[in-house]
């Protein structure tokens, strides 16, 4: 065991505890220090991960946790998803009373993501998924108060305490079925058995619960009015790192443990990944909330993923999952940008309508040229990181076996329909006349730079996107070693 | 007397969750969910599965349902029992079918078990019968699952202080 | 590792770096202007000397990266490949030349210049990238781009219903774009890379093999893509509407280039990757070529806009670049590659000239003019000339490209090629007609103080006018370089 592998997660842990008691202790001059101190130390702890990653494996305790370059991938990822996060926060957190505990539920959300890349074992995984999940409920409903931010709140929980139980329940059943928790263990245990009605049962309810925590289709009726109740740093957050995580475990627990059944049960992941993309797409036109059309583009994305899950069966998996990790690094980054945007004209005119983009374009060019390249990038539209990612998902998923032409050739149609809702943005910004009296719209320097530099990241992923590939690869590659 | 101890708790554990749905008070009800969680870990202590019977301690009867109790006491203006009961025969036909199903199949599913020489993971099962003692456990095996739980906890409880407080 | 000088990278995003320039300009409106007239003239430099280096050398290739071992995208195995073959060589240059008169004839948009001059230049790369690209993802990629920039040019610049012809000209081609997709995912599902010459190459010895879904199936998703954007008839009714309410420079390039990426793919990716499914095919194609061409000409006659006038004449002039493609001849490809490049200099004229008429008279009801010719000679001789050249008179490019059509179809399908020649006809009968109305007869009142044609018209028109002449007194100079690549394409099989 390499124990310096553990030092990111105590990082985090202990920055946490840090900024906890800073806010304790000198409440005056924490805010600041809260958000620039945390996200600064955030993105050094970031910069570690990368740098000191050299691609070695180690497993904890016979694999209930495993350190291995895909762990360390998402590792990298989430802590720097929630330092953007941060500092995106720093009006929000000059607002409310428990700035402390905010950016600490933050890190200890971050702390939960990455303990679910590196699970091996189906409880460790499930403990992890709980203490992420814990923090949202509570981030989510930070201003409770707020009539429509209450009700998604407890809509949240609730929801997402139903959606524990059929995880747990299927991990049981798992348990009962194989005898152990751990991803290697199942996974030969599995291979043992032939399909039951057990099986089957197992099967569902962790796809369910799963699925609840991923937002696809059927289980995403939270989703909408979470994402429009919850303040807007959390909403990105939701979207861009939850999802990830959700992946993160899912990814794992079926290529490994699940390895065994994954051409029997490829069909429901197929099944859900149309649904969710046709849904999520089509009910996007309809809606006049930003925060809700982007909670059903989320939705649809989450379909472009779940074909990669269910390409998992195939011969040589890596390729599906390097896919997968590409595109949710994608999509988070994108859509971090059209939610910074989307915060920083929310908060000076408190407007969060498709309408209320109307003009954007001359009212602050910057935001608009933003917002637009992270639509098209979520649309898949060249020279963006979005059209490359989803491009390689589709080309691995595609050559993945011939029973995913059609699947893919449904996936294509989905972004087309997507293209649609992004451009009337887009126009909403360009073409259409900003009100009367509608002033500019100020952007902070933080929020500036942190705009720029996501915009520029995803231009750059765009044009030369090979060190990510690269990176993905061998992380995906390193699960599959591992196993 | 493990026989005993189980349908106790067992009891202990409907009675809760019966109280959960039928209470008019929500304070009550969340009580009542108390009550059916730790009978649950109770239970999990009677079939010697000592780790899972403390993440179930911690998780819900530390974390859920002190979350619940303070959310609850937080929305004082939803305190009267909701209007959806008008939907019961439909919850209760619901509830009925998915247990008769779950029930079925596990009934009929071959479980793996110790008595037929199949080996079981030391995770959930009896871990003081190989010889291990929990504590060793916690601190070696375990240590980062626990250390999960443990913060995971923490959260419920700064997530209770934070909705209690802001505003 | 191929050589990679930067030639052609350079004359596809020099537009680009003209469009950062713009950007960073300032308000300054004559400054702006400026920048992206000087890019685009040096860009027309590089283009003439990239061709004299293919007169002199070959085709030219570009290539960062390596299948396989060291791809530009890895696990796609998709490289950054460039290539300008014959093919490709004067539609470059073609895209490149209008891209200075487009600049020219843009001279007098007031309205948020800078944004008019970023989109346009983008424009022009994303089109370039298309005709160079030498990997089908990229060609995609490139495919994809054009669709932004024109989508603002005519949603914001354009005139009358422009938002409702934006829409629709972006959802028609994206819904061909996504057939597409769909058809270079099997390609690269079959060949393991997204290099076109080894799919042409594999399709040239019919080692081509698509599972699931079948060669004839794929054919017709790259087919769809491509007549939509040609157009062919029954999918061009895009065309009339964005021509008629884009803005005159983006006429221009809409109907100079941008329709010459639809033959330039049929071209390029149906005959040269399918030609067994296209010789299966072409019965039908010629037959829909012919009813383009007819029924183009004849709408035209009921047209009372001078500029969707002129867009349904380009419904009928494509027909005969779809005619020549059919037909499968050496011949009859090389004049439809002749014709698109033809084509895109007679159009691209007659549109800036419809443009200059609108931009002074602001009417292009054609009922309403009559006898300008009085007051803008210069503008009246060049629509003059255009309308000839655009009638097929022999000794202007048009005549070279519509004969070596007829004469490479005639073969194969004499009795289509005769309905098509009847076309001609009826093209003649329009344009003559169309003059008559606009320049001759008695001047009207309104029209006594309408201005001739500014400098910088002037010389946009010029830089049209001399290929028109150069190209029809000999035409060698570019169909051979066309037939270079096409005899590859067509005779391989």
């Amino acid at each position: 065991m390499n124990w310096a592998l553990l030092l990111p997660g105590y990082l985090v842990t202990g920055l946490a505890f840090g900024a906890f008691t800073l806010d304790l202790i000198v409440p005056r001059l924490s805010r600041t220090v809260l958000v620039y101190g945390g996200a600064a130390v955030m993105a050094a702890i970031a910069v570690f991960i990368i740098l000191s990653s050299d691609g070695e494996s180690s497993r904890f305790a016979g694999g209930i946790l495993i350190f291995d370059t895909y762990s360390v991938f998402f590792f990298a990822v989430f802590v720097i998803l929630a330092a953007v996060t941060i500092l995106g926060s720093s009006q929000f957190v000059s607002a409310i009373d428990s700035p402390g505990e905010f950016v600490a539920l933050l890190m200890m959300s971050a702390v939960g993501a990455m303990g679910m890349a590196a699970a091996g074992e189906l409880i460790t995984a499930y403990i992890s998924l709980e203490l992420l999940s814990f923090s949202l409920y509570i981030l989510a409903s930070y201003t409770w108060k707020e009539r429509r931010t209450n009700e998604a709140g407890m809509k949240y929980i609730l929801l997402g305490a139903i959606a524990s139980a059929f995880l747990l329940l299927g991990i049981t059943y798992i348990y009962g079925l194989t005898g152990d928790t751990r991803y290697d263990q199942v996974a030969s245990g599995l291979s043992a058995l032939s399909p039951s009605p057990g099986l089957i049962i197992a099967l569902a309810m962790l796809t369910a619960g799963l699925g609840f925590k991923v937002a696809a289709v059927p289980f995403h009726m939270w989703t909408p009015d979470v994402y429009e109740g919850a303040p807007i740093p959390i909403t990105a957050y939701l979207a861009a790192a939850s999802k990830a995580a959700g992946f993160a475990l899912l990814i794992r627990l079926v290529a490994v443990a699940l390895e065994p059944v994954a051409l029997f049960w490829d069909w429901v992941f197929i099944l859900l990944a149309v649904l969710s993309m046709m849904l999520g797409n089509l009910v996007a036109i309809l809606q006049s909330n930003l925060k809700r059309l982007m909670a059903y583009s989320s939705i649809g994305q989450v379909g472009y993923l779940l074909l990669g899950i269910a390409a998992l069966g195939a011969d040589d998996p890596t390729k599906p999952i390097a896919g997968m990790l590409l595109h949710s690094v994608s999509y988070a980054a994108s859509t971090m940008v059209a939610f910074m945007v989307l915060l920083a004209v929310w908060q000076q005119t408190g407007k969060e309508g498709v309408r209320d983009m109307a003009g954007l374009a001359r009212r602050n060019p910057f935001l608009a040229l933003a917002l637009t390249g992270a639509l098209f990038s979520l649309a898949g539209f060249p020279f963006f990181v979005g059209f490359v990612s989803k491009f390689y998902l589709f080309t691995v998923v595609a050559t993945a076996g011939a029973r995913f032409l059609v699947p893919v050739g449904i996936a294509i149609f989905a972004s087309l329909i997507s293209l649609y809702y992004y451009l009337n943005i887009v126009r909403q910004m360009y073409i259409e006349q900003p009100e009367d009296g509608a002033e500019a719209i100020r952007v902070s320097r933080t929020m500036w730079l942190l705009i720029l530099g996501l915009l520029l990241a995803i231009v750059a992923g765009g044009l030369y996107v090979r060190p990510l590939a690269e990176a993905a690869e061998s992380a995906a590659a390193s699960i599959l070693a591992g196993a | 007397m493990v026989t005993l101890a189980f349908f106790f708790l067992a009891t202990a554990a409907m009675i809760g969750a019966l109280a959960v749905v039928t209470a008019r008070n929500l304070f009550y009800a969340a009580l009542g969910l108390l009550v059916s969680l730790a009978a649950v870990a109770g239970i999990y202590v009677t079939l010697d599965a000592d780790f899972l019977a403390l993440a179930q301690f911690l998780i819900y009867v530390g974390g859920i349902a002190v979350l619940i109790v303070f959310a609850v006491m937080m929305t004082a203006q939803i305190n009267r029992a909701s209007s959806s009961h008008r939907l019961w025969p439909l919850g209760l036909l619901t509830g009925a079918a998915t247990l008769a199903g779950l029930a079925y199949v596990m009934i009929n599913t071959e479980w793996r078990s110790e008595s037929r020489g199949e080996t079981i993971s030391p995770m959930v099962g009896d871990a003081s019968s190989a010889g291990i003692h929990l504590p060793d456990l916690l601190f070696s095996t375990y240590l980062l699952p626990f250390e999960l739980a443990g913060l995971l906890l923490l959260v419920a409880t700064i997530g209770a202080l934070v909705i209690a407080r802001e505003r | 590792m191929q050589a990679f000088d930067g030639l052609i990278t350079l004359i596809v995003f020099l537009p680009v770096i003209g469009a950062a320039a713009v950007a960073i300009a300032g308000r300054e409106q004559m400054l702006v202007r400026r920048i992206a007239l000087g890019a685009m003239i040096l860009d027309l430099l590089l283009a003439t000397y990239a061709w004299l280096s293919y007169s002199a050398n070959g085709p030219i290739v570009e290539q960062l990266g390596q299948y396989g071992t060291d791809p530009w995208i890895p696990g796609v195995n998709a490289s950054y490949l460039l290539n300008i073959d014959g093919l490709s060589m004067p539609l470059v240059f073609l895209t490149v030349l209008l891209g200075v008169v487009a600049v020219l004839g843009s001279w007098h948009v007031k309205e948020r210049v800078r944004e008019y001059h970023v989109w346009l230049l983008l424009l022009l790369t994303g089109v370039q990238g298309v005709f160079v690209a030498g990997d089908l993802l990229l060609f995609f990629l490139f495919w994809e781009v054009e669709l932004v920039p024109m989508y603002f040019l005519i949603a914001m610049w354009g005139s009358g219903h422009r938002e409702y012809s934006a829409m629709k000209f972006v959802l028609y081609t994206l819904f061909g774009s996504a057939f597409m997709l769909v058809g270079v995912l099997a390609l690269r599902f079959a060949i393991g890379s997204f290099d076109m010459s080894a799919m042409t190459l594999a399709g040239q010895e019919d080692t081509l093999r698509v599972a699931f879904l079948g060669l004839d199936a794929i054919f017709l998703m790259f087919l769809a893509a491509f007549a939509i954007k040609l157009p062919v008839w029954p999918l061009h009714t895009w065309l009339p509407d964005a021509h008629t309410d884009a803005p005159t420079a983006v006429s221009v390039l809409l109907a100079g280039v941008l329709l010459k990426m639809g033959g330039y793919g049929l071209i390029r990716i149906n005959v040269g990757m399918f030609p067994g499914e296209m010789e299966q095919w072409a019965p039908l194609l010629v037959i829909l070529s012919v009813v383009s061409v007819l029924y183009g000409a004849a709408v035209v006659f009921r047209q009372t806009d001078l500029k969707r006038l002129v867009a349904y004449s380009s419904v009928s002039h494509m027909g005969l670049v779809l005619l020549g493609v059919a037909s499968l001849g050496a011949v009859s490809v090389t004049g439809a590659a002749l014709q698109m490049f033809a084509h895109g200099t007679i159009t691209g004229l007659l549109f800036l000239v419809v443009g200059i008429i609108y931009e002074n008279a602001h009417t292009r009801h054609i009922p309403d003019l009559g006898g300008l010719i009085s007051r803008m000679p210069v503008v009246g001789a060049v629509f003059v000339f255009a309308g000839l050249a655009s009638l097929g008179l022999p000794l202007l490019s048009g005549f070279a490209a519509e004969l070596m059509v007829f004469l490479g179809s005639f073969d194969a399908y004499p009795w289509q090629t005769a309905f098509a020649v009847l076309g001609i006809v009826l093209t003649a009968g329009y344009i003559l007609w169309t003059v008559e109305r606009v320049l001759l007869g008695p001047l009207k009142e309104r029209w006594q103080s309408v201005k001739d044609a500014s400098p910088a018209d002037f010389v946009a028109m010029a830089l049209l006018v001399l290929p028109i002449i150069i190209v029809g007194v000999y035409p060698a100079l570019v169909a051979d370089v066309f037939r270079d690549t096409v005899t590859l394409l067509v005779g391989g099989g």
